[in-house]
């Protein structure tokens, strides 16, 4: 069998750098099932032994308080890894200690990674890690992550453990008389009943029943109800005597021998020197500067803006090749199949589907690129730490700021890296609410619609109203945040509390994994998916086709515009490919030939299961100022918003417009009666916060864990958007616009 | 001098306080405490606002705390 390694360790222990130097590539990111925890699992290899590392989720503790320390005890418990390598910062000793007597209460097979010893060093602080290994009776192997050394000894440390197989006598402490009392009354009834025992240590559940902690509480009741009762009875006890007598909790006693037992063991010379200066100088000069309180918000809105214009500038030219190699691809694929459905559905529906999958791709690289350079620097935890007196008022967190940067909250980002940018927040709801909110952002694919209508409409006002409807999207975004937060994802914010690490140089190879990891996920995930939906809607545009009789009638208008004029001409128009200059004759037959084929995709489009769907749809829509021919757009717009201003071509006769050079269609438009400035401003309303594209929902099912979200994004903001829209367009009627 | 505690928001910059206790729930109690914020121990303020979270030191390692978080752990002059 092969043996399991999990790595553990307070967050920035330099855990995920140990990680990513003992698997390199080799590994693998997923989720815990149910919840939105990342979970990293990676293969080493060493004298031909191949061993399974997990990454657990860097914690301080293991309470029942946060997803990720339940995560870190279930995987303790249920998957019981060989062995677990606490990866402990030599600089930050006692706190790091906290969680590794936590282990040794536990029982697990343990062997510690001091890390760091360096930066330690650095600090006055020298650490004789032989009598830490005595007093703690594990192996304890100093480890520079970052350069990877001391991997290979800590592997070996832990090998030798997981081969020894020797039964684990969990740590004791001693907690003070009061608990102590209770702890051995508890053990005793845990151990006649066999109470969780075969899951947990007795002492360690009788612990766990004294913090009152829910998950265990609720295993217990579960399992037997007499023995919980008798033991939440115990607690209650112990509780109440000492919220008398010491005015305090039982965890707090608890926590509180720990620590005392962690510093009385580090007083046995644990600690060779202290040099008794806490400065991080470099750092806090740093912050001194990037964190003051005049100059803080200007440099981040800088370094934002450049994270936004790195990412969106230097992804433009691959971007650019990709969509060139795809329309090239669609151009190949139309020579080598004839004309017909099946080129139709290979080229409109798979190669521009999976084209518009792909075409994200370097997008999310750099994007990722970026945002892994600021987390590693420290510089993102600074971010948070200066944006979280505002997005406080509005149920979100400090970091959400990222999110909705990149999914455009400059005009132009995407929704796509936005939504799993969301990642770097650790508190669920705040997180949740940032992910369903972030797509209100204007992103690059609905500028052109906004672009379209501006200069149909408000062209005397073209950077007013760009303006406006950032705003707009800014604040639309906070209110439904804060709107979600009061309602569907209602709670407590998370206190905000958190580490502000020490700035350092990210290393080549942690960005490097970061970027690729993730953008890998995207490729795997997001592709199967987003095909899938493309060919669905490649059909909901296409059939049914139209019925012979009216296909019958534009062959004949065709056919008589040839007929109009002489063999020579429509010879000559046939054999256009382009390039020759034709003669006037032929170049009015060629317009009124495209013309026709033009009027024949608009009816084919109106007759196809869209076009019904956009038709039926005008009942209600009329209330915002939409026709069928919006309407249908608007559901193209959900497979992506790129699509928009093509399908509006489509619909208005246009034959295929160009999204950048939409000139023509801004002008019918400006001139088809039924529009106005007012039907316009409702359709950029309602654009902004419809339904987001498929690829973004796609990312909002897999980021929140559960397709219900999903489905909420898409009800909710095209509801939340069509009454907006309509509220717009029917004031607007009223006061006469 | 301070006697009977303060709230941790109302530490000028620059000073070394003693956290005497924790206010608040059993959460945030516990929070707290697996980061080391624990009855005794010495803290140094460094950045403090008149908004927004605060800084401190603890054991060469920097905590941004949040202003309602603040306001909940009380603290003394060191002695």
């Amino acid at each position: 069998m092969e043996t399991t390694v999990a790595l553990a360790g307070n967050p920035n222990s330099g855990k995920t750098c140990l990680f990513n130097e003992l698997t390199g590539a080799r590994q693998h990111v997923g989720n815990y099932p149910g919840v939105t925890v990342e979970k990293k699992e990676g293969k080493y290899s060493r004298n031909g032994h191949t061993i399974h590392i997990v990454d657990l989720p860097g914690t301080y503790s293991l309470t029942a308080y946060s997803v990720e320390e339940v995560v870190a005890r279930d995987f303790l418990v249920n998957e019981r890894p060989a062995v677990v390598i606490d990866v402990v910062d030599a600089s930050n000793l006692e706190r790091n200690l906290y969680l590794t007597v936590q282990f040794l209460e536990m029982g697990v097979p343990l062997a510690v990674a001091l890390n760091m010893g360096d930066v330690a060093k650095k600090r006055g602080i020298e650490i004789d890690r032989e009598k830490l290994s005595i007093l703690f009776g594990v192996p304890v192997i100093p480890t520079i992550a970052r350069s990877g050394k001391g991997k290979e000894e800590i592997m070996d440390a832990a090998v030798r453990i997981a081969r020894e197989e020797k039964p684990r006598t969990p740590l004791i402490v001693s907690y003070g008389d009061d608990i102590d009392g209770a702890l051995l009354e508890m053990e005793e009834s845990i151990i006649t009943n066999g109470f969780l025992t075969e899951t947990y240590p007795a002492r360690w559940i009788a612990l766990k029943y004294l913090e009152m902690d829910e998950q265990i509480l609720s295993k217990g009741q579960k399992q037997n109800p007499d023995v919980s009762a008798k033991l939440e009875d115990l607690t209650r006890r112990v509780s109440d005597h000492l919220q008398k007598t010491l005015n305090t909790y039982p965890e707090a006693i608890i926590a509180d021998h720990r620590f005392g037992y962690i510093n009385a063991l580090v007083r046995q010379g644990v600690i060779k020197f202290r040099d008794h200066h806490d400065r991080l100088y470099a750092s806090d000069k740093i912050d001194k500067v990037v964190t003051n309180r005049f100059l803080g918000p200007i440099i981040m809105v800088g370094v934002l803006m450049g994270l936004y214009h790195f990412t969106f500038t230097y992804s433009a030219v691959p971007v650019g090749w990709l969509e060139s190699f795809f329309g090239w691809l669609g151009d190949a694929v139309s020579t080598h199949i004839p004309a017909g459905l099946l080129q139709s559905l290979v080229v409109s529906g798979i190669i521009d589907g999976a084209g518009g999958v792909l075409g994200f791709v370097p997008l999310i690289m750099l994007m990722f690129l970026g945002i892994a350079l600021l987390e590693d620097s420290g510089y993102l935890a600074r971010v948070a730490f200066m944006l979280d007196r505002v997005f406080r008022v509005f149920g979100l967190h400090g970091s959400s700021v990222m999110a909705y940067i990149v999914s455009g909250g400059i005009a132009g980002g995407c929704a796509v890296p936005g939504v799993m940018a969301t990642r770097t927040l650790k508190s669920r709801r705040e997180r949740l609410a940032t992910l369903l909110t972030a797509p209100f952002m204007n992103c690059g694919a609905k500028l052109p619609v906004f672009a379209l209508l501006i200069a149909a409409f408000f062209a005397e006002n073209e950077a007013v109203m760009m303006l406006m409807i950032t705003l707009i999207s800014w604040l639309g975004a906070l209110l439904v945040a804060k709107l979600l937060r009061s309602t569907v994802i209602k709670g407590e914010s998370m206190p905000f509390v958190m580490e502000l690490p020490p700035y350092r140089l990210p290393t080549f190879k942690g960005l490097a994994i970061h970027t690729w990891e993730r953008t890998w996920q995207y490729i795997k995930k997001a592709g199967t998916v987003i095909l899938g939906i493309s060919i669905v809607l490649w059909a909901m545009m296409t059939f049914p086709g139209l019925p012979d009789s009216q296909l019958l009638e534009f062959e004949n208008q065709r056919a008589a515009a040839k007929a109009a004029v002489s063999m020579e001409i429509s010879r000559e128009v046939e054999s256009y490919e382009g390039k020759a200059v034709l003669s006037r004759e032929a170049s009015n037959l060629r317009n009124q030939l495209l013309g026709i084929d033009s009027r024949e995709a608009e009816a084919a489009l109106r007759n196809s299961t869209a076009g019904r769907i956009g038709t039926a749809l005008e009942r209600v829509s009329k209330w915002a100022g939409f026709d069928w021919r919006t309407n249908i757009a608007l559901v193209g717009g959900l497979a992506a918003k790129e699509v928009v201003v093509s399908t509006l071509g489509t619909a208005y006769s246009l034959g295929t417009v160009d999204p950048e050079e939409s000139r023509a269609l801004s002008e019918i438009l400006s001139k088809t009666p039924g529009w106005s400035p007012l039907a316009a401003l409702s359709l950029i309303i309602f654009t902004i916060f419809y339904a987001p594209c498929f690829v973004t929902v796609v990312m909002i099912v897999r980021e929140s864990g559960s397709w219900k979200w999903g489905m909420f994004s898409i009800a909710f903001n095209t509801l939340a958007a069509f009454i907006l829209a309509a509220a717009v367009y029917q004031v607007g009627l009223v006061i006469g616009l | 001098m301070i006697h009977n505690g303060i709230s941790l928001s109302q530490v000028m910059p620059g000073k070394q306080v003693k956290i005497i206790s924790l206010a608040g729930g059993r959460g945030l109690h516990a929070r707290l405490i697996s980061m080391g914020l624990i009855p005794g121990s010495i803290i140094e303020v460094v950045n403090q606002g008149m908004t927004g979270p605060c800084v401190v030191a603890q054991n060469g390692c920097r905590l941004a705390i949040g202003r309602g978080v603040a306001h909940k752990i009380i603290v003394s002059d060191v002695l």
